[in-house]
């Protein structure tokens, strides 16, 4: 057996989908760290941060700044930034992508 | 293709096909009185095949064009009831339950016959300024039934048989605060079809109407395909997105839409499928708007090179959403802010769903785009002209949205809207024109776009202020993404652009600056007494001469990783003021001089590190929130 990665295809700058014996797995684009089979969904495998809405500009303190949050996921290896979701508080993370391989 | 001569003369009737479908939107501008449809380009044309099918609409405001089709098809299921479909019909309709987005949307259909064959029908559809109801402009806050919000007009012959109907034009012209801009734009598109109409019989002539026929519906079959063929090189799966928005016209109430799309080989399915109840505001659509909405949603990234034919996009669609919701309403659920509303919701989410798909596309990721701005704003002001005429209508500088970054470059400044195509904002001097205002600035604004490697394009403020003006002005404003931050979204690591804005700053020293000859080119050179922000919706009180009134639309959706972002752009952004130097140290981790602006490399390497690592460190696992 050998680990050997054959790059299938790019998903952005964020991911690489890439076959590992035999095992489409989806793995980080910056530092190759492998969040799974391809079938998962890498935000899930990723680390969340919650900050809120005025970070990224002053006009949003003038809408419902406590309802909202922003999450960022980001890459649990190299930090790299792979998702935005502006949600309300309340509500659940969503999926983001399942691909079917 | 079947019954079609050679490739060469399909390629040549197709486009010219495209052509006509053009020409006649241009016929139509230069015949119409109305700005909005001759400087704005707030309408659409079509061609359908006999049966209804969309073979093309033209590239003005695809979320007027969008539609046609299905109210195309009603007339054809309908005939009977209306004295068949013969060579000379006309029909005029603006029910959104028919086939268009919201009623000041008025279309015009006309069957085209050749040697007493349907050849095809012509469609065009609107903005109409006024269509009655209880507010200018027709499109009212706080009412909870379409009926209040303006007349609907299920299809009716406004030329029968050759002959124009004068009956149905004035019943149609008494509810309306704007009858001579309705007649002209009733003429413009009369005048529009028999310019196309001549091209359309010169073309049967020339090459026989089988031929014709056989090109038109091979037209469906190419962009079907093509886009196909499209579909096929992108990989599988689902992608998913959840928006938010602000507001329904009767309460500060949030809604939520969401899609899960799926595309598989050549198919996709648009489940929406936990999206909120239908509103008792008007930022409903209906269930035709929907349609209309996701191939608006589609058109920019997936179908730029393929002919806009609504009955090929629909092939490959399939639609999943309960009845009643905000993007499904029932009758008689108030629909007048639709396009704006509801639609640019619905058409948000899919352009989402379908920038994540292409990113996975070896082929096609250069292609994939954050979403644009949340949507339009709209700004309807009433009362009299400058010559004490009753004055009505739109203020179109919210068109100005910015546009979404891409993997390759920043989103556009100011750029305007991705399901609206074509659509403009008019210049200043026609809006001083027409309107009894001053406009004091246009700018890109601060602060306003979605963070990235690349980032969003700007939002646009205007100032202006009431000039000349007999009494002073009604506005009422129809936005959303005002308290909602989650209107629109970035791609991949970028962030969303920000809320938009609408104000007032009361009782300005505006006049005695204009006296000393002193031009104003922003808020902070002014004195004024107090500032009021609006809603998304609803009315902002009168506003007089020394009332300053700001518009501020939001920009568009960053795309990547922000620390990814050159540094020589992030310096650049600074100097041209889009965000503020403290924010290019945060978020893009960039340590610019304050005084020079120059970039320290070395801090901004370090500063860029400290952030990767305080991300980890106050970050969680998903699965370990998920547990929790």
């Amino acid at each position: 057996m050998t680990n050997e990665k054959e790059v299938l295809f790019p998903i952005g700058d964020s991911f690489q989908v890439v076959e590992v014996n035999g095992e489409k797995h989806i793995v980080c684009i910056k530092c190759g760290h492998d969040y799974g089979l391809a079938n998962e969904d890498p935000k899930m495998k990723s680390v969340m941060r919650e900050r809120p809405v005025t970070i990224t500009s002053k006009w949003n303190g003038y809408g419902a700044v406590d309802d909202y949050v922003i999450r960022e996921f980001y890459c649990p290896s190299c930090a790299l930034m792979i998702v935005v979701n502006t949600s309300m508080n309340e509500d659940p993370i969503f999926i983001e992508m399942s691909l079917s391989l | 293709m079947k019954g079609i001569a050679d490739p060469i003369t399909f390629e040549i009737l197709m486009n010219r096909f495209s052509s006509i479908t053009t020409e006649q939107g241009i016929v139509a501008a230069k015949i119409s009185g109305s700005q909005v449809i001759n400087e704005c380009f707030d309408f659409n044309t079509g061609v359908m095949d006999k049966d209804g099918n969309g073979i093309f609409f033209g590239s003005f405001n695809t979320m007027v064009g969008s539609a046609m089709d299905s109210g195309c098809k009603w007339i054809i299921n309908h005939a009977k009831d209306m004295g068949g479909i013969n060579e000379g019909d006309i029909f005029i309709y603006n029910d959104p339950w028919v086939g268009c987005m919201h009623q000041n949307d008025v279309h015009m259909m006309a069957p085209v016959f050749f040697k007493g064959q349907i050849v095809c029908w012509q469609g065009l559809g609107m903005h109409e300024a006024d269509l009655g109801g209880m507010v200018p402009g027709s499109m009212g806050v706080g009412f909870e039934d379409s009926r209040a919000e303006a007349i609907l007009v299920p299809p009716v012959k406004i030329v029968d048989k050759g002959v124009y109907r004068k009956d149905i034009e004035m019943f149609i012209t008494r509810t309306t605060r704007n009858p001579i801009s309705i007649i002209m734009n009733i003429k413009a598109r009369m005048g529009a079809f028999n310019f196309a109409r001549d091209r359309i019989i010169e073309t049967c002539k020339e090459y026989g109407i089988e031929t014709v026929l056989a090109v038109l519906e091979g037209t469906i079959e190419y962009a079907r395909e093509a886009l196909k063929k499209k579909l096929r090189e992108v990989p599988n799966g689902t992608w998913y997105q959840n928006l938010y928005w602000d507001h329904d016209g009767t309460h500060s109430t949030t809604y939520k839409g969401m899609l899960a799309m799926t595309k598989k080989d050549d198919k996709l399915t648009f489940d929406f499928r936990g999206t909120s109840s239908q509103a008792p505001g008007m930022i409903n659509i209906t269930r035709p708007g929907l349609s209309g909405a996701i191939i608006c949603g589609l058109l920019p990234m997936l179908c730029f090179d393929i002919p806009r034919s609504a009955a090929a996009l629909k092939d490959i669609m399939e639609v999943i959403c309960d009845d009643g919701t905000i993007f499904t309403a029932n009758y008689p659920a108030p629909t007048g802010g639709g396009p704006i509303q509801a639609g640019s919701f619905a058409a948000n989410l899919v352009y989402s769903c379908i920038g994540k798909m292409l990113a996975g596309s070896v082929k096609f990721r250069e292609e994939a785009q954050a979403c644009w701005s949340a949507n339009f704003m709209g700004m309807f002001v009433a009362g009299l002209d400058k010559d004490g005429l009753p004055m009505n209508g739109a203020i179109m500088d919210g068109s100005a949205g910015g546009g979404g970054a891409t993997r390759e470059h920043d989103g556009v400044d100011a750029a305007g809207l991705m399901v609206v195509l074509y659509m403009i904002m008019a210049n200043v001097e026609s809006n001083e024109n027409i309107y009894p205002i001053l406009q004091l600035w246009r700018r890109r604004a601060p602060e306003t776009c979605g963070h990235g490697k690349y980032r969003g394009g700007t939002g646009m403020q205007t100032a202006y202020k009431a000039h000349k003006n007999p009494i002073p002005i009604f506005p009422i404003n129809i936005s959303a993404g005002h308290a909602s931050p989650g209107s629109s979204n970035g791609l991949l690591g970028g962030y969303m652009p920000s809320v938009q804005m609408i104000s007032i700053a009361r009782n300005s020293n505006i006049l005695e600056l204009l006296k000393q000859g002193k031009g104003v080119r922003n808020l902070e050179e002014m004195t004024y007494e107090r500032f009021d922000i609006g809603e998304s919706k609803g009315f902002l009180g009168m506003f007089n001469g020394s009332d300053m009134v700001i518009q501020m639309t939001c920009g568009g959706g960053g795309y990547g990783d922000a620390l990814e972002r050159d540094p020589l752009l992030v310096q650049r952004d600074v100097r041209e003021e889009i965000y503020p130097l403290d924010m290019a140290r945060e978020i893009y981790g960039c340590v610019l001089n304050p005084n020079t602006l120059e970039i320290d490399m070395a801090a901004t390497e370090s500063q860029r590190q400290n952030i990767r690592k305080k991300r980890l460190e106050e970050g969680k696992l998903v699965s370990e929130v998920l547990k929790a």
